[in-house]
């Protein structure tokens, strides 16, 4: 079946979008009331995950401006202090795209304990920035258990969006 | 080849040096809007609630799902252990009946002290009920989102509670939606006493589970299991909500545990005692003064917020239910 050009478009679109859209979607999800056994609330950790994946994956469709914006509708959505989510992701993108070209075709344990290091230094950077901005320094047992769920997410969520990807974004 | 050249360290001198430049421009911005949301908090405020009224609908339509399958996990555990739960309540119940019989007794005779001293009672308090739509908490800060705002008649300051105890207070307010700051958040501060002794002190924050008390006198005797309320000092609270217990004393750090289920929120109270507090000023961030169904400038907001909670008031339509006063708690 032969499709118009408009639907093309669409669908070229949508797929392209994807990486976005996923983002934002998890982004939402974290904010709902989830009542996690000894976790309590998501927050943006699945968005961390998400922005380094296709970051590393698919720059082309998660640009900076990309993370800017979803960093900033993070911020306003959430209660932390405006702008330090969004420089924690722009921080992670920069670090995930100076180690590209090192991290192509690396086994999946790499990638993983490069995760691992680079959000350690983003959530780092948030508390710090927090600390700053708030002129005292706030608990960070919070900010490590959210870290700690990046961590063991990051292996599910990842297997999902490498499916995703060669289900929808197929190399050309 | 196509995906090489979009990143950075792979595309031609001056194409790699273009991205490197956005890149930096983007972190400038980023950094802009740290200085920006540290300097204007009302204009922030203001956006923030624009944007959760505008997804308040689909937050409620996504989360209402998920406290039904939650409601229903809960249902199939407590009926697993109903018999012990029956026993336990039966129990309770011969002791709240006692502590009825008692309470009838001290509300008999308090009302005829009142009358004896010619007492101008406390006026009623008004209340909405709310359901959580949004958990806003993070590793930095404690907040829920509630689906009421102004056009329920929700305003800043108003005591968030459960059946339990105090919650938080209501921090910013939209149109259909408010945000509600936690008793745990770093940046919430309580006035309390412990109600066995009448020492006041501040309950204060830390995004830990037990916020600390502060503040407290050197001798004070305090015992863990103690009940903290609150003391309605700044009037930012009436007198004598239930707040926590005294759950460890670790050298001059005392902890409470709130008496609300912080952790699993549903439903909350907002209760307008209509007291012209200090919540209505604090900070300038005045969100009551901004009308989300109306068009305004920032600079009218601003204006609202310099005007007080006098001016605010009169803009608010379903502010007509609430008692006003024109004087502090209890001060005849």
């Amino acid at each position: 079946m032969i499709r118009s050009p408009f639907w093309q478009r669409v669908d070229k679109w949508s797929r392209g979008s994807l990486p976005v859209g996923l983002t934002l979607f998890l982004l939402l999800m974290g904010l709902l009331p989830w009542h996690l056994p000894g976790l309590g609330t998501i927050g943006i950790s699945l968005v961390i995950i998400s922005v380094f994946y296709w970051s590393l994956k698919k720059p082309q469709l998660m640009t900076p401006w990309a993370v800017l914006v979803i960093g900033l509708i993070g911020d306003l959505l959430g209660a932390t202090p405006m702008g330090v989510g969004t420089v924690s992701l722009l921080f992670l993108y920069g670090l995930v795209r100076s180690q590209a070209r090192a991290l192509r075709n690396m086994p999946f344990l790499v990638i993983w304990g490069t995760f691992i290091l680079m959000a350690a230094l983003a959530v780092l950077l948030s508390w710090v920035l927090t600390a700053a901005l708030d002129v005292h320094f706030p608990d960070i047992r919070p900010a490590l258990v959210l870290y700690l769920f990046d961590i063991v997410c990051y292996p599910p969520l990842s297997y999902v969006f490498d499916r995703l990807q060669r289900s929808l974004l197929p190399e050309k | 080849m196509k995906q090489r050249a979009s990143t950075i360290g792979a595309a031609s001198p001056v194409k790699l040096w273009l991205q490197r430049f956005a890149f930096v421009l983007l972190l400038t911005i980023a950094f802009m809007t740290l200085l920006i949301g540290k300097a204007d908090t009302v204009a922030v405020s203001r956006a923030r609630m624009m944007l959760i009224d505008g997804l308040a609908p689909l937050l409620d339509a996504v989360a209402t799902p998920i406290q039904t399958v939650r409601r229903t996990v809960t249902d199939i555990s407590d009926y697993m252990r109903l018999a012990d739960e029956n026993r336990a309540l039966k129990a309770q119940n011969d002791t709240l009946m006692e502590w009825q019989r008692v309470a009838r007794e001290l509300q008999a005779q308090n009302s005829s002290l009142r009358n004896l001293l010619k007492f101008t009672p406390d006026p009623a308090a008004s209340f909405v009920t709310a359901s959580i739509i949004a958990d806003t908490s993070s590793g930095f800060v404690r907040s829920v989102v509630i689906l009421a705002g102004a056009r329920e008649g929700v305003t800043k300051g108003q005591a968030a509670m459960t059946g339990a105890g105090l919650v938080g207070r209501v921090l910013e307010v939209g149109n259909r939606a408010s945000r509600v700051l936690l008793l745990t958040d770093i940046n919430a501060r309580v006035p309390v006493l412990i109600e066995r002794t009448r020492d006041q002190a501040v309950l204060s924050g830390d995004n830990s589970p037990t916020p600390e008390l502060r503040y407290l006198p050197r001798d004070v005797d305090i015992k863990i299991g103690d009940r903290i309320v609150t003391s309605g000092a700044g009037g930012a609270f009436p007198p004598g909500l239930p707040v926590g217990e005294v759950t460890e004393i670790n050298g001059g750090h005392i902890r409470v545990q709130p008496l609300a289920d912080l952790a699993r929120l549903e439903y909350l109270r907002l209760v307008n005692y209509a007291l012209p507090g200090i919540l209505a000023n604090d900070l300038k961030i005045d969100t009551s003064g901004y009308d989300p169904t109306q068009q305004g400038t920032i600079d009218s907001l601003l204006t609202a917020s310099s005007n007080g909670a006098a001016s605010s008031t009169k803009k608010k339509p379903a502010a007509a239910n609430q008692t006003s006063r024109s004087g502090p708690a209890g001060t005849e």
